[in-house]
């Protein structure tokens, strides 16, 4: 699994343009990022991925990489 | 899976709220556009909240009067009452034994307190239809309710908009020809921070002082104390997506109901986006989720009478229901029930302090 595919569905999740979005993008900083976002990004991820992430996920993450480092080491 | 409870009918469910409506239009605390999102993504538009005067066992004695009304059982029958509440009118004693007293039930009443939040309903059920199958107690009352909005911050935005309050009063009678209820109880301390009140009243971890009844900003639009209740929501969906579909799927296959076979699904009222991943996930039909959401918001151990109360003209005619409750604690909770016909009343309002 590559994180180009986790990338364009936190873009789905988060109702933005895969364009708008790189595995760099500090997530939290979107505009459109709050607490209802990140229950988005964590259905999409249960839903995708089969993998559970919680609010200590979501704040120790900076970045779209960091947070799919999680999902990959649980996936395995 | 346990054995299943035999022998134990519901006789009769009734919900009463209080007249005071708290709107999420009228909520300062968020924007214009924060509001509509939040209804959205929540499903909460306006919930019901207790004048300062209403305590938890009003609304509860209320329900449970017009209950013992409408099934004409004489006060004298019923033998055992259980009151499960995180909000009671004290510390001490237990609210159940005040309201023993208030409704006029006799002193040969067992009656005990369960402190329980979202998973109450399914709890209540197992620990007063095995209590009453094992003493012989012919006659009991189930009464769930909770005044959430006197804990929580109107400052906190993550929490007010959210809950709502309501007492809910249930009458379970011995009857042999009664359907078998399948019980999925379940408990995670591990998560106890994900709702918690860390301080004040009888805390021994975190005593009540003067400074923890300041209140204090956490972040933008969180301003509460510690005697307040505080969540964590990314938490408790998380938990909820991942542990509540299995939950329903053990009892589904104790109970041997396919998942067709369920006339409605009644999930604790937490939030739109939580109880559609679960249906998703379960796979029934939307037309089989039964949601007050809407105009009742989160109130927590009793949101699940309060949704069949609700929708008691759906519930005329009975039917199997599935009934599964999640959240603090961390507990969650799944059984089975076959509803008979007229035993779900209505949901009501009242503005009675006793």
């Amino acid at each position: 699994m590559k994180i180009e595919k986790y990338v364009t569905d936190i873009a789905e999740a988060l109702e933005m343009e895969a364009a708008q979005l790189t595995a760099e993008t500090e997530y939290k900083e979107l505009p459109n990022w709050d607490s209802l976002a990140a229950l988005s990004v964590i259905a999409m991820t249960d839903e995708n991925y089969n993998v559970s992430i919680g609010g200590d996920d979501i704040e120790k993450s900076r970045t779209v990489q960091e947070l799919w480092n999680l999902v990959a080491q649980r996936m395995a | 899976m346990m054995i299943p409870l035999t022998g134990v009918e519901i006789r009769g469910i009734s919900t009463a709220v209080p007249k005071r409506i708290a709107r999420v239009a009228d909520y300062t605390v968020l924007s214009e556009q924060e509001r509509e999102k939040f209804s959205v993504g929540t499903g909460i538009e306006e919930r019901r909240i207790v004048e300062s005067n209403q305590c938890t066992s009003d609304l509860c004695i209320s329900a449970a009067q017009d209950l013992l009304e409408k099934l004409q059982w004489d006060k004298d029958s019923v033998q055992a009452l259980v009151m499960i509440t995180q909000t009671g009118d004290h510390p001490v004693p237990a609210t159940s034994i005040i309201i023993q007293h208030k409704l006029g039930l006799p002193k040969t009443c067992a009656a005990f307190d369960i402190n329980l939040g979202c998973s109450s309903y399914p709890y209540g059920l197992a620990v007063l239809g095995s209590f009453m199958r094992t003493l012989g107690l012919k006659r009991a009352l189930l009464l769930v309710g909770d005044v959430s909005s006197r804990l929580c911050s109107y400052n906190d935005k993550s929490a007010w908009p959210l809950f709502g309050d309501a007492g809910s009063a249930t009458a379970l009678e011995l009857d042999d020809s009664a359907g078998a209820i399948h019980f999925d109880l379940n408990s995670d301390g591990s998560g106890k921070d994900a709702i918690i009140i860390a301080s004040g009243g009888l805390a021994s971890k975190n005593p009540a002082t003067t400074e923890n009844f300041a209140e204090m900003e956490v972040s933008a639009g969180i301003a509460r104390n510690s005697s307040n209740l505080q969540l964590k929501g990314a938490d408790i969906f998380s938990f909820a997506i991942s542990a509540v579909p299995p939950s329903i799927r053990r009892c589904l296959s104790a109970a041997d109901w396919n998942v067709g076979e369920v006339d409605y699904f009644v999930l604790h009222q937490a939030n739109k986006m939580i109880n559609d991943f679960i249906r998703k996930k379960v796979g029934y039909d939307p037309a089989t989720a039964l949601s007050t959401l809407k105009h009742y918001g989160n109130t927590s151990s009793v949101s699940i009478p309060l949704t069949l109360s609700a929708s008691a003209e759906q519930l005329q005619k009975g039917g199997r229901v599935i009934l599964s409750g999640f959240g603090v604690g961390l507990s969650w909770a799944t059984c089975n029930v076959t509803l008979k016909p007229e035993t779900v009343l209505h949901l009501f309002e009242t503005e009675n302090v006793y």
